[in-house]
């Protein structure tokens, strides 16, 4: 970015950063009156505890991983059911607030907050995620969970299925937060922020092993990263700005993983060892602020630095020893790895008259990669050394510059319309800048109190600046390849949306979207894209306490792509088409003063087409397929104004086909050693029973 | 829309200079005993107004807390009149909250913003105040917890408008909205208009890197698209395919990747019992071998293999 148009930039920045500091009163403030007869007798201050606790068991019959994943039921048996919140207020505005969700599971979440109102306040948070993504995975790797995966010593391919173990891919998320916030004097505070997130276990990871093959499995997951934040901010009526830093540190425990091949050939090319995903560190100094000049213009900013780093040690560039004195250019990636972004925005409301404003955006988002280039010989699956090649950092800049009218010509009629240019410009890729602009009128119309209706249509024209390939290190994609991120695009979208309220009780609510890409000019690669969308919400309160509700949802998302082997070659087509059809129903309500209850039902069908085709005309894939079907009840009765009990039951059944892993053991493709996966396929309930104590 | 960029801070800045006017409005007047003229009704159940005491905008101690001002009018208006009419559905207090009020949602914002103003950095001029969005559409401040604080209401409350999503949260393949380990709110900052969808971070990839840091390098060998932006990849609201990929592979890399040789091979539903090519296409298709889609570190995984 040129030195002028920064300081353009930032003059407008300035602008927002400083004139909120003045602190001028508004000169609209109404007159206050006289509130020294207001005794608020009537306001039942509440002080001391009071909160309400669940306690009891769950059990789930039959879990499988699917079931699990996310929830933590993942064996049979009884659970705890522990959920409550809890809060506390005094008469000198000391408050603390417990929240908690699934306590005896492996899901388990809870908060809390605490402090005295209008000066300090303290936070924490702990939250498990529990993952399990395996589902009949198998392998007959030893050392799963650490970084070093051997083979069985008398493994052969020929007879490796008697050596498949049964293997779980699971892992575990734990988070925990904790902040503050103090209220310093007039119209600032302080925020700070910390958050610890440790996630371990074994992931699915693939390598490729010499020849041509590719192997499956489980890599030890030992990431944990840091994320801190502190704030200063001021706000009153007229203006707000807040500074910021914030930075993030990742730390693997695991730099990488060594895996015998299952191919061997004995030229070296035994155990192979593949990079994890490297330690890095990111800070960032933001600067945000807002400014209201009059009630009819306001102007708002922010600005950002951030410098990424990544100087993990270097792996040698094979671990078969025929390699050992093969040098680096460099040890590690940085010495010199420096990434910058810098991210800026303003945007400008402006109340031109009573019924007509115009907002002004402008953004730049970039991502300066300064990281060092250099030749690296690369060696092949560990035994075939490959041309020297230097590495591309990536980098990009990203402008865009949006004019917003909205008109409101009466009460019940609004238009909005507005245009976008927005480029992005890239370093060592095939094209060098995209232009893509844009326009979208929107209409709003209330009719009658009973219909809301809404209709935008946008447009977009992407256009890009002469393709020069830039391909992959060894092989020139197609001559004709238009990556579909950089490729022209023209893009159309419709957006319908009607609330209705046609009678006392009853809303209904439809809409429906449409986008459909063109791109035209491209014969290889993604040429066609369109998705559709179309929802319809029903609310029917059939009682003072009781409410039916229904949904139905309908995505399509298609695409069309062509390939060719060669530049001479007969191209192939493909097209994909996903389906997803969700619909529900539940009530809720309540029975009498002590009792309530809630039953709902959702089922969602997901299915895949996918057809390649060359001149000999083949036939489809087999369709993917799942079927999801949910059903919750609920009932709560209370026996008096403490206690209660309450009964939750869930069934789910999932059923699932997918042709890329069903019915294909562990070395049933050639030249894979796969974890040996099966669609997901279950049928489970589970139910709760609890006590309720309301305090 | 022929201008350039850069010309767009400085008609700012001229926008900013032509527009500062004064602004006014019409005084009213308060009612003459605050909660109490306003409670005598509003205590029933039916109103479900009570529970604000045991929250903060209740608090008698805190000075900023609308019940240590003007009390209900602090953010309903002076409503005198509507306290001393005898037919009060027909004289409404000055500012009455909802989708079916007659105050302008604008009027209606403006009395939280009054106090909140920590968000008018990014409301003014964002999508969902373009819209007409209404504090009050997401936000009860009259309950004992406002459900868009809760990990498993917030999605009910975000799902009114954005059905889609809804049903994207049941696909075969999504985020964990539906088992309350993340909220809408975890990506999403739907207070602040100056990031890309309103995100909680300045774009898509600062956003995801909050949770998947480990795939922030920079590597490397970095994949191109990896860098530009997740959303080319996945689809972070649901999908029917893998890891929340946009189409299953080998296509997915097809769309880019058409060099000779396998990547550019067509691979038909003739090939899944193929020797040769059922490799590039069952399992994981190309990331069998190619697993480091995301970037790789290794010296030698200039091919994503290492």
């Amino acid at each position: 970015m040129k030195t002028h148009q920064k300081n353009k930039l930032l003059v407008a920045l300035s602008a927002c950063m400083i004139l909120p500091l003045s602190g001028t009163a508004l000169a609209d403030e109404a007159e206050a009156p006289d509130t020294s007869k207001w005794v608020c007798k009537l306001c039942a201050i509440s002080n001391g505890w009071f909160g309400d606790w669940e306690l009891g068991l769950i059990y789930a019959d039959n879990p499988t991983p699917r079931f699990a994943d996310y929830r933590g039921l993942d064996d049979d048996g009884f659970y705890l059911k522990l959920d409550g919140n809890a809060r506390y207020l005094d008469e000198k505005g000391y408050y603390f607030d417990f929240y908690s969700n699934r306590l005896g599971l492996d899901s388990r979440r809870l908060e809390m907050r605490g402090g005295k109102q209008g000066s300090f306040e303290l936070r924490a948070a702990y939250n498990e995620i529990p993952r399990y993504l395996g589902y009949g995975t198998v392998t007959p790797y030893l050392g799963v969970g650490t970084d070093t995966l051997v083979l069985p010593e008398d493994w052969s391919i020929a007879g490796g299925n008697a050596f498949m173990v049964p293997t779980d891919l699971e892992s575990k998320r734990k988070i925990l937060n904790a902040g503050a916030t103090v209220k310093l004097g007039g119209s600032w505070r302080v925020l700070a922020e910390y958050e610890r997130q440790k996630r371990d276990g074994t992931i699915r990871f693939g390598g490729g092993a010499f020849p041509f093959n590719g192997v499956l499995f489980p890599a030890p997951l030992d990431y944990t990263t840091n994320l801190f934040e502190v704030g200063l901010e001021f706000t009153s009526k007229r203006g707000q700005a807040r500074v910021e830093y914030s930075g993030s540190k990742f730390d693997n425990g695991f730099n990488s993983v060594t895996w015998d091949s299952p191919y061997a050939r004995g030229f070296g090319d035994e155990v192979s060892r593949s990079a994890l995903a490297p330690d890095n560190k990111y800070h960032q100094l933001s600067l945000a602020g807002a400014y209201r000049f009059s009630k009819s213009f306001k102007l708002s900013g922010k600005a950002y630095w951030g410098k990424a780093k990544q100087n993990e040690p270097f792996l040698p560039y094979s671990i078969n020893p025929r390699y050992d004195d093969l040098e680096l250019p460099r040890q590690s990636l940085d010495g010199k790895l420096d990434t910058s972004m810098y991210n800026i925005s303003g945007r400008a409301y402006w109340r031109v008259a009573d019924r007509l404003d115009l907002t002004a955006r402008y953004k730049k988002d970039e991502r300066e990669n300064k990281t060092p280039i250099d030749i690296y010989t690369p060696i092949l699956l560990e035994v075939g050394q490959s041309d020297p090649r230097s590495n591309r950092p990536y980098g990009y800049d990203r402008q865009q510059g949006t004019l917003e009218l909205r008109y409101r010509p009466t009460y019940n009629i609004r238009v909005n319309a507005g245009g976008k240019r927005a480029t992005l410009k890239r370093t060592y890729q095939s094209v060098h800048k995209n232009t893509e602009d844009s326009y979208w009128g929107e209409l709003q119309v209330t009719p009658w109190a009973w219909l809301d209706a809404r209709l935008k249509y946008e447009s977009l024209d992407r256009d890009s600046t002469v393709y020069e390939q830039q391909g992959n290190y060894d092989r020139l994609e197609h001559p004709l390849m238009r990556k579909y991120n950089m490729a022209d695009r023209d893009r159309s979208r419709v957006t319908l949306q009607f609330d209705l309220f046609p009678v006392e009780r009853l809303g209904v609510s439809l809409s429906y979207y449409r986008t459909d890409d063109d791109y035209s000019d491209s014969v290889i690669g993604l040429t066609e894209g369109n998705e559709q969308n179309f929802n319809l919400d029903i609310n029917y309160a059939f009682s003072k306490n009781s409410t039916v509700y229904g949904f139905y949802s309908r995505d399509r998302i298609d695409s069309q792509i062509a390939g060719a082997p060669s530049a001479s070659a007969t191209p192939w087509t493909a097209s994909t088409d996903d389906k997803i059809e969700t619909w529900g129903l539940g009530v809720t309500g309540r029975i009498d003063d002590k009792t309530t209850y809630g039953a709902d039902f959702v089922k969602s069908v997901a299915n895949g087409n996918i057809r390649t085709e060359t001149d000999a005309g083949e036939p489809p894939f087999p369709m993917l397929y799942s079927n999801l079907e949910q059903l919750r009840l609920k009932l709560n009765h209370q026996f008096n104004d403490r206690w209660g009990f309450g009964l939750n039951f869930l069934k789910e059944q999932y059923s699932s086909s997918n042709w890329q892993v069903d019915d294909l053991g562990p070395l049933d493709i050639n030249g894979v050693l796969t974890m040996g996966d099966v669609s997901p396929r279950y049928d489970v309930w589970a139910m709760s029973v609890f006590a309720t104590l309301n305090f | 829309m022929n201008i350039r960029l850069t010309a767009l801070p400085t008609l700012v800045l001229i926008m900013l200079f032509l527009t500062i006017q004064p602004g006014n409005l019409a005084a009213e007047e308060y009612s003459a005993k605050g909660a109490d003229s306003c409670l005598m009704c509003h205590k029933a159940a039916k109103w479900g107004v009570m529970p604000i005491f045991k929250t903060k905008h209740g608090s008698q101690v805190d000075p900023d807390a609308p019940f240590s001002n003007m009390q209900c009018e602090s953010c309903h208006g002076p409503s005198n009149e509507h306290a001393k009419a005898k037919k009060k559905s027909e004289v409404h207090p000055s500012i009455v909250f909802g989708k079916d009020s007659e105050t302008p949602v604008s009027a209606q914002n403006e009395a939280c913003l009054g106090c909140h103003e920590n968000h008018n950095m990014g409301w003014f001029g964002s999508r969902h105040e373009s819209v007409d969005v209404g504090c009050v559409s997401c936000h009860s401040v009259h309950v004992e917890r406002d459900p868009v604080f809760d990990s498993i209401a917030q999605q009910e409350v975000c799902f009114e408008c954005h059905q889609s999503n809804r049903a994207a949260s049941f696909k075969p393949f999504s985020h964990p909205l539906r088992f309350g380990s993340m909220e809408c709110s975890s990506c999403h900052n739907v207070h602040d208009g100056n990031s890309d969808y309103l995100l909680v971070e300045d774009n898509v990839n600062d956003t995801c890197y909050t949770c998947h840091a480990e795939k922030r390098g920079p590597y490397l060998w970095e994949h191109a698209p990896v860098s530009e932006s997740c959303s080319l990849c996945h689809e972070p609201h649901g999908s029917n395919h893998p890891a929340m990929l946009t189409k299953r592979t080998p296509l997915l890399c097809q769309q880019c990747h058409s060099a000779e040789d396998h990547p550019g091979e067509a691979y038909t539903s003739e090939d899944i019992g193929s020797r040769s090519q059922s490799r590039f296409l069952l399992a994981q298709g190309c990331m069998n071998c190619h697993s480091q889609v995301h970037g790789s570190n290794h010296p030698s995984g200039s091919s994503q293999m290492r």
